[in-house]
């Protein structure tokens, strides 16, 4: 399956609390959660539908870092949970959106990314990959989209579809990824 | 011994009651978890998936998504022409989908390689193999089509034991194959025309369902366009054969040239056929074995807990 990928970096004030990710599918995934969770066939998923969503199609990504990987210099992390989760459906078209909290996270740089390491979902960039939500006068940030060739990700191409492992050291047999980052920095 | 045709046809019945594969991050339950409301569930791991490239990707992609626009475009209008559309885009995204890892290339390979065959089987075999694989997905679709939520997430979980077993009965059949190849050269014999077995292989590695051939059924069900569908994946599997057919060609001319050189020297092709035989059976039983061993690995797990 596919789907496109969106992050909304939104500050709180000076400091960066979160990001929201806007995640839209391909047909095919979208027929089957329109067809299997719009119960009421209404064209839109209420709060009980939601949920049904949540718990079926998308809480196992937990097992497989929610696809979201985050970067400060050498150190890197996963969000630990998501929040406010929704889903809508357009035209036949299904999109989730929801939050990570990066307010852990020092200010200044920040780096971003969005992959399936198991490589079974193929994950684009949407139209507008990047949108930043903050009060000019409190702080200046910018983004770009870098390929990093300095801290690439090594995948088994034959291991398991259920293998959640993610390699940071490479060893024989494993091929290299250079995951596209969204670069953050700001100064207030 | 000898393995009776009943026997295959049991086998194959017995893979049909199955599933389908589908290992979906999004869908399969976590079976830890317990902050949900999903009751965890009893799933090895599926078998080894073959590696991809990403401009291959991009090129399924956009086949699958001209794909989806033709269905609706034709559940819009009903135009004629547009069906013929459908399943022309159809014939290509099996042609490209089957092109891609797994299909069973490596089994037919295998199997021509190892055995003499007339010049027509490697068709008819990659034409029943490709119709077997589409088939198997209408048929658990049927079966799933009314189930509650999203019929992906019914089929992921059972549809893992329907690859890996059919995987475990290719081991077994190679296995035994492999065994009468060693006891007949001991025996100084050749052993007659496995044809039994040959369709038994095919028919095994056939009846699992094609995961490209699942997600069209989905949409045509969710469209209620479930005929088109079926017809769809009709035109898929003829798609997806060419690839298959011309892999068992590959094997078929390979050994069909080797011998044609020799066929002058008698005792030595007769060494060299059952040689190339045994080679070819111990191709398969390794590609079995190394492909299902994630599938048999974690089975055993699981019955240990």
């Amino acid at each position: 399956m596919f789907f496109s990928s969106e992050v909304e970096f939104v500050w709180s004030g000076e400091r960066l609390s979160g990001a929201y990710l806007d995640w839209t599918f391909d047909s095919f995934f979208s027929a089957d959660l329109i067809h299997g969770y719009d119960r009421n066939r209404d064209g839109k998923f209420d709060a009980t539908e939601t949920r049904e969503i949540f718990d079926n199609a998308f809480a196992n990504l937990r097992h497989y870092y929610y696809f979201t990987f985050i970067r400060q210099q050498s150190k890197r992390s996963n969000p630990a949970a998501v929040k406010e989760f929704s889903a809508r459906q357009r035209n036949g078209t299904v999109s989730y959106r929801f939050y990570i909290d990066l307010s852990g996270y020092a200010p200044g740089e920040l780096f971003l990314a969005v992959y399936d390491y198991t490589f079974f979902c193929d994950i684009r960039p949407g139209e507008q990959p990047v949108r930043l939500r903050y009060e000019p006068a409190l702080v200046r940030p910018r983004f770009e989209v870098v390929e990093n060739k300095d801290y690439p990700v090594y995948y088994d191409p034959l291991a398991p579809a259920d293998d959640t492992t993610v390699h940071y050291s490479y060893r024989p047999g494993l091929k290299t990824y250079y995951p596209k980052e969204i670069r953050i920095h700001y100064d207030n | 011994m000898i393995i009776k045709p009943r026997f295959l046809c049991f086998c194959a019945v017995f893979l049909v009651t199955a599933v389908t594969v589908y290992s979906n991050p999004f869908m399969a339950p976590p079976p830890d978890d317990t902050q949900t409301t999903v009751s965890p569930r009893f799933m090895p791991a599926p078998v080894r998936p073959g590696s991809t490239d990403p401009v291959y990707n991009a090129r399924q992609r956009s086949v699958r998504e001209k794909l989806a626009d033709a269905f609706r475009r034709f559940d819009e209008t009903g135009d004629t022409g547009l069906l013929w559309g459908l399943l022309s885009v159809s014939f290509l995204y099996g042609l490209l989908h089957a092109a891609g890892p797994g299909h069973r290339k490596t089994i037919l390979f295998s199997l021509y390689l190892a055995r003499k065959a007339p010049v027509w089987e490697p068709a008819a075999s990659g034409l029943l193999l490709s119709y077997l694989h589409g088939g198997s997905a209408v048929v658990l679709i049927l079966v799933y089509r009314s189930v509650s939520g999203a019929i992906s997430a019914h089929t992921s979980l059972a549809g893992v034991y329907m690859e890996g077993f059919s995987y475990i009965l290719l081991i077994l059949l190679s296995v035994y194959l492999v065994i009468r190849v060693i006891m007949e050269l001991a025996g100084n014999r050749h052993g007659g025309d496995k044809k039994t077995t040959r369709l038994g292989a095919v028919l095994l590695s056939g009846l699992y369902p094609c995961p490209g051939a699942i997600l069209v059924l989905i949409l045509s069900v969710t469209l209620n366009m479930t005929g088109t569908g079926i017809l769809s994946v009709l035109a898929m599997s003829t798609g997806m054969s060419l690839p298959v057919i011309a892999t068992g060609y590959l094997a078929w001319f390979g050994r069909t040239g080797l011998f044609f050189s020799l066929r002058r020297q008698e005792s030595r092709m007769l060494v060299l056929s059952s040689g190339i035989e045994l080679i070819g059976y111990i191709l398969l039983l390794v590609f079995s074995v190394y492909t299902a061993m994630p599938f048999i690995v974690s089975l055993f797990a699981l019955l240990n807990v």
